[in-house]
């Protein structure tokens, strides 16, 4: 299961991605990754063009908010997006 | 305490946030449609927007100090947005206003799921704040630097 998890605030125009607590304190913990941003928001136009030139955009935000290589994600259990008010899980990737 | 007391006592908790953001020179709105944002937060010159929540409640007197609860609904505390949202956790005590209680959401989230501060209760969560001998916490946790933290809203010279 993966250990990292970003909490997803959808929103009219975007979305807000952040990480869990419990992950920004399991990475603390570790002394893993060097955060670039506590959150990110991203409008739906710019994932859009963002992901019809290059792929999914989430790996890219994952790597923003953990400051963690893809290899170390990939070493974590890869990630999960999770939308809490609704209880959804939006998306899991899976480590290889 | 009646409903219609509670609503009472929220807006005037609200009206006080209110006017401590004004007299701090940051403008204020009431939302239109609610939405979970009590009051919008405007620096002037730049359009600058913080999301406020104002939660209201009523002190009980203690040995040396008092408590007091607050519920904060769990989808809110545990969906980010941008701008993130701020509570203000107000406290009217037996002569007025005591010292705000100003938290992110963020933080109070961490506070709650790693920390384990409040309880949850039928899709809320429940917060008691105590005072005792000048040091504020809530489940055992020091919550005394967030009294009347309002160092996101610097007070600005018109």
């Amino acid at each position: 299961m993966p250990e990292i998890i970003v909490d997803v605030g959808r929103q009219m125009d975007g979305a807000t991605f952040r990480l869990s607590p419990k992950t920004r304190l399991m990475l603390a913990a570790r002394n893993l990754g060097k955060p670039f941003a506590t959150s990110v928001f991203v409008t739906t136009d710019t994932k859009e063009a963002f992901e019809r030139k290059h792929g999914s955009m989430l790996t890219h935000i994952v790597m923003m908010l953990t400051g963690l290589t893809e290899d170390q994600i990939a070493e974590l259990g890869g990630f999960r997006f999770v939308a809490p008010a609704e209880r959804e899980v939006l998306f899991e990737s899976h480590a290889a | 305490m009646s409903t219609r007391n509670n609503l009472y006592v929220g807006r005037a908790g609200q009206m006080a946030v209110m006017a401590e953001f004004l007299w701090r020179g940051w403008n204020t709105a009431l939302p239109e449609v609610d939405l979970g944002d009590d009051v919008f937060v405007v620096k002037d010159d730049s359009g600058e927007l913080s999301r406020v929540q104002v939660k209201t409640a009523t002190a009980q007197a203690q040995k040396n100090g008092y408590s007091a609860r607050f519920s904060v609904s769990l989808d809110q505390l545990n969906t980010p947005r941008t701008p993130d949202l701020v509570y203000v956790f107000t406290i009217r005590g037996a002569s007025g206003w005591e010292p705000f209680v100003v938290i992110g959401r963020d933080v109070l989230l961490e506070e709650h799921e790693a920390r384990g501060v409040g309880s949850v209760s039928q899709g809320s969560v429940l917060l008691r704040f105590v005072l005792s001998t000048s040091r504020l916490t809530c489940s055992g946790r020091d919550f005394t630097p967030y009294r009347d933290d309002w160092s996101r809203w610097p007070i600005l010279a018109h």
